[in-house]
């Protein structure tokens, strides 16, 4: 049982917002670049994801991540079953060599901060679900590899979380009432790289073995062309829910329309009937026989619109470290 | 036939981490490597903690625990396998050759890895053995494990980060996952190693010494 241990119960605001900074060990970041490697070489997609492991510091409102294991990619059912044995069984074993066994969360790798969609929703809830304090590391191979090691930790805000505890798809009453928008859907939270003195040893004596010179790489254009591609799809999803918001007002209208009409003829019916002395016929409750068509699950809009933003912010940022970049080397040339 | 071992970062890491979280009666800890084999080079890739026992006279391990975590590995990591074992401190004593006779039965050539985190040289120096029969045939006889020559190596991302680290060790803060902070960083880095160069090349030119050769690692 995944929950065993883990504090389940919900007094939703205190434990909830008690996180405020997130601290990672080295030793788990080089072994999520090690997994994102070796699935990149093995077979050139650079998903992974895996388990995080570590323990939370109430007192100063930090999470510890001090280890963390890869799960396989879950394309196969049998994967699925393979990875939940293989959860339970190094939890067991870790327990064992004393580190700790408790799950705070999972890390994932992205594409061009692809990553925000409703499987990621799905995990995020699930795991925030079992305890409060779970995050999702976000890991941009792409990025790091340019230059910059780029890990973030995510969680759902409480609002976002309430409503997708209700209702797995939201409705754009649900989000007015909430007050929730794609910026507000999850909420980052600052990530800290901590070692123990003894692995800074270690580190110093690895260090100058190999030194990395990405940071200097000039911008490329097929860094930008892609997120470029990224946003116009983005743009195009947008597009389209657009047009299929108009055509849902059409038909609400169409609908009621179509009500209105039915009850005037009624009325006039019975007008008709009491002047010809015969009962009037009962105003049928033609709301019943009209349904308004369902409203539209706005859930997939906001996390494009999410991703939009992103993709938006990723592409300024490039272009702001590029253009620094430019001028430098143009002064070497020069 | 020369050995080298290469990625021993993350298992080095490891090595210090289970050091660091081990019983209080244990003086030093094991794990298993894992790894490839590579045209004549071991690469060693991961590695994990085997719970054991060691007192002056005796030593145990968990074998069962060594053998189905490291069938549990090989199923997520499709093509890792039993490389070797590591080891903290720097000693190798006969319970090293007992724990390496188990590790032999996994693999052909295991190697040793020994990370010596008490400062016996004044720093945390990393070795790899390999272990090699010596004595005479039909009187005594043992193994001799000899020191083989490693290189760290890893992919660009896991320089980066490396390098990224290498802020970190002086001081308690992290600095800020801010491209622009981190390109500073390395900036200023590399006008130092220009600097030195620079001076360097002045003193040959001018003091008339003999230049040798400069590695200076890009």
């Amino acid at each position: 049982d995944l929950s065993s241990g883990i504090n389940a119960e919900w007094p939703l605001r205190p434990g909830f917002e008690s996180i405020q900074c997130v601290e990672i060990t080295s030793q788990v970041i080089m072994k999520i670049t090690r997994h994102s490697q070796h699935e990149l070489e093995k077979q050139l997609d650079p998903h992974v994801n895996g388990v995080l492991l570590g323990l939370i510091n109430e007192n100063k409102g930090v999470l510890e991540v001090t280890h963390c294991f890869p799960l396989m990619n879950n394309e196969i059912d049998e994967d699925i079953e393979t990875n939940r044995e293989y959860q339970l069984e190094m939890e067991r074993s870790l327990r064992l060599v004393n580190i700790d066994y408790q799950q705070v969360g999972f890390y994932q790798s992205t594409y061009l901060n692809t990553h925000c969609d409703r499987n990621f929703l799905e995990n995020v809830f699930v795991y925030l679900e079992e305890m409060k304090e779970a995050i999702a590391v976000i890991y941009d191979p792409l990025k790091t590899k340019l230059g910059n090691l780029n890990i973030r930790a995510f969680k759902l805000s409480l609002p976002a979380f309430r409503l997708y505890r209700e209702e797995k798809d939201f409705t754009a009453t649900m989000l007015k009432d909430n007050s929730l928008t794609f910026e507000n859907l999850f909420k980052e939270i600052p990530v800290m790289v901590k070692n123990s003195a003894l692995t800074n040893v270690l580190l110093c004596e690895i260090d100058r073995i190999q030194e990395s010179t990405a940071c200097l790489t000039l911008p490329t254009s097929s860094y930008l062309e892609k997120s470029m591609q990224m946003l116009l799809s983005g743009l195009d999803e947008v597009n389209q829910d657009l047009q299929k918001i108009n055509l849902h007002q059409r038909n609400v209208y169409k609908q009621q329309q179509q009500l209105l009409q039915n009850v005037q003829k009624r009325k006039i019916e019975n007008a008709q009937r009491e002047k010809d002395g015969l009962n009037p016929l009962p105003e049928e409750d033609f709301s019943k026989q009209f349904k308004p068509p369902p409203p539209l699950g706005r859930l997939e809009p906001l996390l494009s619109s999410n991703r939009i933003a992103a993709h938006c912010e990723m592409i300024e940022e490039h272009v702001r470290n590029g253009i620094g970049k430019l001028y430098l080397a143009d002064s070497f040339m020069s | 036939k020369q050995w080298y071992q290469r990625r021993v970062v993350i298992s080095a890491g490891n090595v210090v981490d289970n050091f660091e979280r081990r019983e209080d009666s244990n003086k030093r800890v094991i794990g298993t490597l894992l790894g490839r084999y590579d045209k004549g080079t071991v690469i060693i890739s991961e590695s994990f903690a085997v719970p054991h026992q060691e007192t002056d006279e005796e030593v145990s391990m968990d074998m069962e625990y060594a053998n189905r975590i490291g069938e549990l590995q090989k199923k997520v990591n499709t093509n890792l396998y039993t490389v070797g074992w590591y080891s903290s401190g720097i000693v190798i004593n006969e319970h090293s050759s007992l724990i390496h006779a188990f590790y032999k039965c996994q693999c052909p050539t295991p190697v040793h890895l020994t990370v010596d985190t008490q400062f016996k040289e004044q720093k945390m120096k990393i070795n790899t053995h390999i272990s090699l029969p010596i004595g005479v045939k039909g009187g005594s006889e043992g193994c001799i494990f000899t020191p083989v020559q490693y290189t760290v190596q890893g992919s660009e991302a896991e320089q980066v980060s490396l390098k990224f680290f290498n802020g970190l060790k002086l001081n308690k803060k992290s600095p800020n996952f801010n491209d622009r902070e981190q390109l500073l960083s390395n900036c200023t880095d590399m006008l130092s190693q220009l600097n030195l160069v620079l001076d360097h090349v002045k003193k040959v030119g001018t003091v008339h010494i003999r230049s040798s050769y400069f590695f200076l690692s890009a």
